[in-house]
């Protein structure tokens, strides 16, 4: 017995009812064995993806948890591959705990907290990744956000990191009243550091591109 | 690109990288969609294969570009 994860991007044309049906007719093959179980199943939505899948611009991303033998997955690859409407498929053995994505507000089951917490969690998604949990606490978290973010732009700032700065400053803000000027004087600082530090990057970046050049006449 | 000297995925006591946490990955590959090689990232060795794992797995997918800005 092991947990898996298995990530399936259908078809954006099926309705929710079609995708539910079939996500049923591929649990039951794992459970069809007696022992194997599907213990989490995340609508996590229509997404663009990042590039064409059968000239399909879109998906509609569902994240699954099972644990099975090793069985039945062959059948059940079988099965996913027949399927036309499953654009692409993919099942992994679960190695870590990763946090489930947001369910999409438009999924069968929503939680009406879902999208608010996906921009703030979006802000810094590594972080995130570690203290998942910790995050739902809300108002003193997003103000701990901030000041992570400061601490570690401070350290060697760049480009996206200045930017998840600034959204966690933001959200700071709006959520807490306690705090804000203490945020959004850390918040400014760095920013000036990650400036000249990009410049300097910038500069350092061409030179060997440029001299790759020049090896390749 | 700037240059790192810790690895932050030791920084931040990441066990295992998120395939799924896209925005987390696209710290890790160029503008072009490359994934960045350890000099550039800082990353530890273990880490670094980790990272270039779930990039791969990102990759298929299409949660993250094979190659980026080239069709634009």
């Amino acid at each position: 017995m092991r947990d898996y994860e298995i990530v399936y991007i259908f078809r954006v044309s099926l309705t929710s009812e079609e995708i539910e049906a079939k996500l049923k007719r591929y649990h039951a093959i794992i459970a069809a064995d007696g022992s194997g179980e599907v213990t989490a199943s995340v609508h996590w939505g229509k997404r663009q993806l990042a590039y064409p899948i059968q000239k399909q611009p879109n998906g509609y991303y569902v994240v699954a948890r099972f644990t099975s033998s090793p069985d039945p997955l062959q059948e059940l690859e079988r099965a996913l591959k027949l399927e036309d409407d499953v654009l692409r498929y993919l099942i992994v053995i679960q190695e870590h705990p990763w946090p489930l994505p947001d369910p999409a507000p438009t999924a069968p089951k929503p939680e009406e907290d879902g999208a608010e917490e996906a921009d703030a969690e979006g802000a810094d998604a590594e972080e995130t990744e570690k203290a998942d949990g910790a995050e739902a606490d809300g108002e003193a978290d997003a103000a701990d956000d901030a000041a992570d973010a400061a601490d570690e732009a401070d350290e060697a700032p760049d480009a996206t990191e200045v930017e998840a700065e600034a959204e966690a400053a933001d959200d700071a803000d709006d959520a807490t009243d306690e705090a804000p000027a203490e945020a959004e004087a850390e918040a400014e600082e760095p920013a000036d550091d990650a400036d000249t530090e990009q410049d300097g990057a910038d500069a350092d970046a061409g030179e060997p591109e440029e001299s790759a050049d020049a090896k390749e006449e | 690109m700037a240059f790192r000297k810790a690895c932050r995925c030791c920084e931040t006591r990441i066990v295992g990288v998120d395939y799924k946490d896209e925005r987390a990955l696209d710290r890790y590959i160029s503008d072009r969609g490359k994934i960045l090689p350890r000099r550039a990232t800082g990353s530890c060795a273990r880490h670094q294969r980790a990272v270039t794992v779930a990039i791969k797995r990102a990759r298929y997918l299409a949660l993250l570009p094979y190659i980026r800005g080239y069709h634009d």
